[in-house]
């Protein structure tokens, strides 16, 4: 791997890990000049890049920062922000594919009015579920938030089947894409703001926030996680000082017990499942293309989405 | 978050998990027995936010084994024994940590006597 290709795949890990663009400027700029110095490559003497940033990230990091992100480098900012822009993302294609099939003008009936919210409602659960539970530090509200989530479908499949469907109204498309733009502004536009959990005093609320951003935010698996709470409960117990006196700010201390111990992430979270993800959404691309009589431009470029996320997914599995 | 304004308190920071093995080469003990055992040597008090993540680092690694021990009509403590691995690491240290210390016990006499460049 020449020196150029290893510092770009290094400076794309350390972005993905929050690592900020000064800092990422200076710790390239001293492999590069030790690797001038010894003439050593990259690998050689920094390791996989991959390898390389975190140890840049849990080094040289303020650890309030990385105590606000989860260990792929997410924040909880972001993560609702990847709900929004989701969000976004589903109106305006929803809005454009009513625009597309009804013309200007889109017929509201009670079937449409009451089953579309709660249909949307069960999106924004499903995505609380996935997305932000975890490096919010309340990975025990996955599953209401998973059964809210099934609840929500039924009521939108009954109002759906079960309310009129004549339309009682109209509404212009373009209304839906305009919403849809206005969220996506909100969710990339809007300024980022930490949470304020280290403020947590009292031990009872403090190893609860630590159990669940050992387990959510971090990945420890849940035995693993209890078994660390109930060790720290016994130190408090022992010395008789408060936890923050003892152990200091919760994030903080979460994130630095957490990385002394293995990742074991929930399948949603594991690398290899977005890469499958991936793979079967470019399959499905390539099934429409080439049953949908789409012309051969069109089923190349699926082909090669196909083979693209087919590489990255066996590349996966290998590192594994 | 080891306790102390004064420059020892980093020197522990430094070398505490060579300190803790050192500490469960003794015996058996629990993460805050640890501490005082720490503090009775002299090294100061090392907080529990500096000393479970070393402990944790020293699981994982397999220098260190836990183990639940039930108490005496209370909740149980989690008792660290150092492993046959940790044991060969901390004698290898150990005799690092000497040929550490007297090279830094020279610069300092050297500093002292004046007779340093």
């Amino acid at each position: 791997m020449t020196t150029t290709l290893w510092s770009d795949r290094a400076r794309w890990e350390l972005a993905l890990l929050g690592v900020d663009a000064a800092l990422a400027d200076e710790v390239l700029a001293e492999v590069r000049e030790h690797c001038a110095d010894s003439g050593e490559r990259p690998e050689q003497a920094f390791g996989e890049p991959a390898d390389f940033a975190a140890g840049i990230a849990a080094d040289r990091m303020p650890l309030a920062d990385r105590a606000n992100r989860d260990r792929s480098g997410t924040t909880v900012f972001e993560a609702w922000s990847a709900v929004m822009a989701s969000a976004a993302l589903v109106t305006i294609l929803a809005g454009a594919a009513l625009w597309l099939w009804n013309g200007l003008l889109v017929p509201l009936t009670p079937a449409g009015l009451a089953g579309i919210p709660i249909l949307y409602a069960a999106l924004l659960c499903l995505l609380y579920a996935v997305v932000v539970a975890r490096p919010l530090g309340k990975p025990r509200t996955v599953v209401p938030a998973g059964i809210a989530t099934a609840v929500l479908v039924v009521l939108a499949a009954c109002a759906f089947v079960l309310l009129p469907r004549e339309a009682v109204a109209s509404m212009p498309a373009p209304v839906l894409l305009a919403a849809g733009v206005l969220l996506a502004w909100w969710a990339f536009a809007r300024r980022s703001t930490t949470r304020v959990i280290a403020g947590v005093e009292g031990a009872g609320e403090w190893l609860v926030e630590l159990r669940g951003l050992l387990e959510g935010r971090h990945d420890v698996a849940r035995d693993r996680a209890d078994d660390l709470v109930r060790e720290t409960a016994q130190h408090l117990r022992a010395c008789g000082r408060p936890p923050r006196e003892e152990f200091g700010p919760v994030d903080e201390y979460a994130v630095t017990l957490a990385h002394q111990h293995p990742a074991a992430p929930v399948w949603w979270r594991r690398e290899t499942t977005r890469r499958w993800l991936l793979v079967g959404l470019a399959a499905g691309f390539v099934a429409s293309a080439v049953f949908g009589g789409q012309p051969t431009w069109y089923v190349v470029i699926a082909v090669a989405l196909l083979i693209g996320s087919g590489w990255l997914l066996a590349r996966g599995l290998r590192g594994a | 978050m080891v306790s102390g304004a004064d420059p020892s308190a980093s020197w522990l920071r430094g070398t505490l998990e060579l300190a803790v093995a050192a500490v469960l080469a003794e015996a058996d003990l629990h993460g805050y027995a640890v501490v005082q055992r720490l503090a009775e040597l002299g090294l100061g008090t090392v907080r529990g936010g500096a000393l479970y993540p070393v402990l944790g680092r020293m699981e994982t690694a397999g220098l260190v084994e836990a183990e639940w021990v039930a108490g005496q009509g209370g909740p149980g403590r989690k008792t660290y024994r150092l492993t046959p691995a940790g044991r060969a690491r901390l004698d290898q240290e150990a005799g690092l940590w000497r040929d550490f210390s007297a090279a830094m016990d020279r610069l300092l006499t050297v500093r002292k006597d004046g007779t340093g460049r």
